[in-house]
This record gives structure tokens, C-alpha cells and sequence, in this order.
């Protein structure tokens, strides 16, 4: 019967590297060409927002097309 | 009624990417936000690009040639393209960007003051920006100043015939003709744009096209020659189209630039289509700048680049024959 030599550990552990490697390499890619962005709207940090605001940089103006309370409660309105 | 939609919750309606935010939340545009139920635009007055323009910059070759624009654009953009030009500032969000404070009455009053006849929304996306675009324009009209939208056209029905009423003209990307490229190259939808092209076309808006060849992603003659076909047949032959080099950037630096012989054969077949205006953009000296009488044939106006060096439009008519030119002259 054959005899196989055991994969020495360095070998082993750059093996796993390269695996693991290779995976996140083809997860980016798979986010930049295939993510649809509206799934993965982002939480504004408030508190940097509010400062942002005092200092000038950004503004604040209430917007001109949305519904409120979309979902269907007797407020709902268009503005 | 089961309800699992958190309180105060709302719905941007702008454009069709309807975004559902919760408070805190920010939109897919990254400059529309819900504080406590009440949705707010975080780039009003904020301007991260000005710069004075040629008009043939935008490019709008038929509105005003040779005229002046005084160009701004805030952060953020709906879309995402991979190829995007602008996307330091398009893919940013505000809160990030260099910001100058520029109110609408300073925006007009600046593009009086610089010689400007029109006021270009541009660089990123004037969509997301709607609010300040509308103030904008309204005052900018008031001084006898135009306004222009550089846009991707992805925007809902009511606040675009909203906008039309203080736009003067356009320049539409077109960026593909297949919701294939849309969905995967631009994360948005083309039903929606072509829409807007002819919308824009019946509240008698002075529309251009653009269309960017990105090599191997949109360089199909055969559903260029469509897109043709269909620009000739919804909204005129007399739209002007620009065919524009691509530039590798953004996430697409593994493509080449779009090769020059592929602008000229994306010219000849928009030609071959019906359409009488057609021009490659982004390729100084090539003999695509150039408008020709669709009738006599002869040249009106010859350009280098962003310059005029000839001009024979009069009064809106080809000098030569007197055949009307499109546009605002």
C-alpha cells in the first residue's frame, strides 16, 4: 500500500493563508460588481451630524418629496 | 392591523430607489437623512464643486455655444456607476466633503457677477440636491440667467415636472440601452431615464444625450444602432448625442480608454439611425466637435476642444442655407 508524507505544518498554515486570501480577494469583487446599495443604507452618526451642522459644513433643510410614516399611518402625507 | 414598521419611519419618494429610512438613517444618496420622522437634505447651500465652464464642458453643444456656465455640485449621487468620473465627490458623504457655504442667492448673484448666462447643475448628481437646485434656478430666472441639469435622469415623475419649470436644458446621460447595464453597472434602471428623456422633451426642456462607451461594457453597435433608433423615434432626430470617451477610474481602472475608432463607428451608426446631431466627446481636434447643416451639410460651428473657432449659426438658422439649427442660440 502507498505511504503518503504528512503536509509539514508551514506548508499547511500558507496553504490556509492562500485560501483565505483568495476568499476575501473573490468577496470584494463579488461586492463591487453585484451589491445593490439601497440594501446597505448606513445609520448617520447624529451627534457628528449635529456638529457638522454648527460648524457650517453641512446643512439642514427639510426635504420636498417624502411620505411620512410610510407604512400607513394617518399622518401619511407627501410634502 | 399587524404593524412592523418602526415609528416615524419614512419614505424619500425622489427617486425610484424609494429608500425606507428609519430615523437616524441615511438614504442610498447619502445626503437625505430621517431625524425623528422628518426627512432632510444635508447638502442645501453646500456646494463642494464651482468652477466657471465653457457650456461645451457640460456638454451642451446647442445651448448658447460659446457661452459661460457657472458650474456647482454638492455630494452624493443615486446612483453608483463603476466607471464614474466624479466619484470623489459623487461617492462621498457631505459630511466628508469640503464644503463651502453657498446660498441660492449667492449662487446667482456669483454667476452674474462672473459673466455666466447659465447656471449648470453638474458634476454629480443636481437629483439629490433638488431643493437647492429649484431656489437656485428660480432666482437665477429672476436675473435673466438660464439653468442646466447634467444629470442621470433617475428621478421620479412629480418632482421632475416640478424642476422643468425652472430648468432650460439638459444634458442626459444615457449611460446604456439594456437594464442589464443599469442594474449591474450603475445600480439603477433604465425605464426610468428614458422616461425622464421624455418628459424633459414634452415640458420643453432643451435636451442633449450623452453616452459613455466603456469598452466591452457598452460598445455594441447593434444596441447602440437600437438606442439610436429609439432616441429618433420618442424624442426627435433633432437631439443632439454625444458619444464620450471612457476614462479608466473609479472601480473600473482594468478597462482600457474607449479607442477613438469606436467613437467614430458609434457615430456613423447614430447617422446611419436618423439622427441628425451626433458627436464624440472627450477626443480634442477629432472632426466629431463639429456641427454640420443637416440639410446643406456644411459646417456651423467648428470646435477644438472646449473653444469655437467658427461660428455660422444666425439666428438660430445654418448661414449657409437657412435651415433652423436645434437649440438656444
Amino acid at each position: 500500500m502507498k505511504r503518503y508524507r504528512k503536509l509539514p505544518p508551514a506548508a499547511a498554515a500558507l496553504l490556509i493563508g492562500l485560501t483565505l486570501v483568495l476568499i476575501i480577494l473573490t468577496g470584494w469583487h463579488r461586492e463591487m460588481v453585484s451589491r445593490y446599495p439601497v440594501a446597505d443604507m448606513p445609520y448617520v452618526d447624529m451627534d457628528r451630524i449635529k456638529i457638522q451642522i454648527e460648524e457650517g459644513n453641512v446643512g439642514r433643510t427639510e426635504a420636498l418629496f417624502y411620505r411620512k410614516n410610510y407604512a400607513g399611518a394617518d399622518t401619511t402625507e407627501i410634502r | 392591523m399587524l404593524e412592523l414598521t418602526p415609528p416615524r419611519s419614512v419614505e424619500c419618494t425622489l427617486c425610484p430607489k424609494a429608500c425606507r429610512l428609519v430615523p437616524g438613517q441615511r438614504g442610498d444618496c447619502r445626503v437625505r437623512y430621517n431625524d425623528e420622522g422628518k426627512l432632510y437634505s444635508l447638502v442645501y447651500g453646500k456646494v463642494c464643486a464651482v468652477h466657471v465652464d465653457p457650456v461645451e464642458k457640460k456638454p451642451m453643444f446647442h445651448f448658447l455655444p460659446g457661452s459661460r456656465a457657472f458650474s456647482i455640485a454638492t455630494a452624493g449621487c443615486n446612483l453608483h456607476c463603476l466607471f464614474c468620473q466624479n466619484w470623489e465627490i459623487s461617492q462621498t458623504d457631505p459630511e466628508d466633503a469640503n464644503n463651502t457655504d453657498m446660498p441660492p442667492e449667492k449662487v446667482a448673484a456669483l454667476a452674474a457677477r462672473s459673466g455666466c448666462s447659465s447656471i449648470a447643475y453638474t458634476y454629480s448628481e443636481p437629483v439629490i440636491f433638488y431643493e437647492y437646485v429649484e431656489d437656485s434656478a428660480s432666482l437665477a430666472r429672476d436675473r435673466g440667467i438660464r439653468n442646466i441639469m447634467v444629470t442621470a435622469g433617475f428621478i421620479n415623475l412629480e418632482p421632475l415636472r416640478r424642476l422643468c419649470k425652472v430648468v432650460d436644458g439638459a444634458n442626459v446621460d444615457l449611460k446604456g440601452f439594456t437594464e442589464k447595464y443599469y442594474r449591474e453597472v450603475c445600480f439603477g434602471n433604465l425605464r426610468t431615464v428614458l422616461d425622464t428623456l421624455v418628459t424633459m422633451r414634452e415640458e420643453g426642456v432643451i435636451v442633449e444625450v450623452t453616452n459613455l462607451i466603456v469598452p466591452t461594457l457598452n460598445d455594441d453597435m447593434a444596441t447602440i444602432h437600437k438606442m439610436c433608433k429609439w432616441m429618433v423615434s420618442e424624442l426627435g432626430e433633432e437631439v443632439p448625442i454625444h458619444f464620450s470617451r471612457f476614462t479608466p477610474m473609479y472601480k473600473l481602472k482594468d478597462l482600457p480608454p474607449t479607442p477613438v475608432a469606436t467613437l467614430r463607428r458609434a457615430r456613423d451608426t447614430a447617422l446611419d439611425a436618423g439622427l441628425k446631431y451626433v458627436y464624440t466627446g472627450n477626443v480634442p481636434g477629432d472632426p466629431g466637435e463639429d456641427t454640420f447643416c443637416p440639410s446643406c451639410g456644411k459646417m456651423v460651428i467648428d470646435r477644438y476642444g472646449y473653444r469655437i473657432l467658427k461660428y455660422d449659426v444666425v439666428d438660430g438658422k445654418c448661414g449657409f442655407c437657412g435651415e433652423a439649427i436645434y437649440g438656444l442660440f
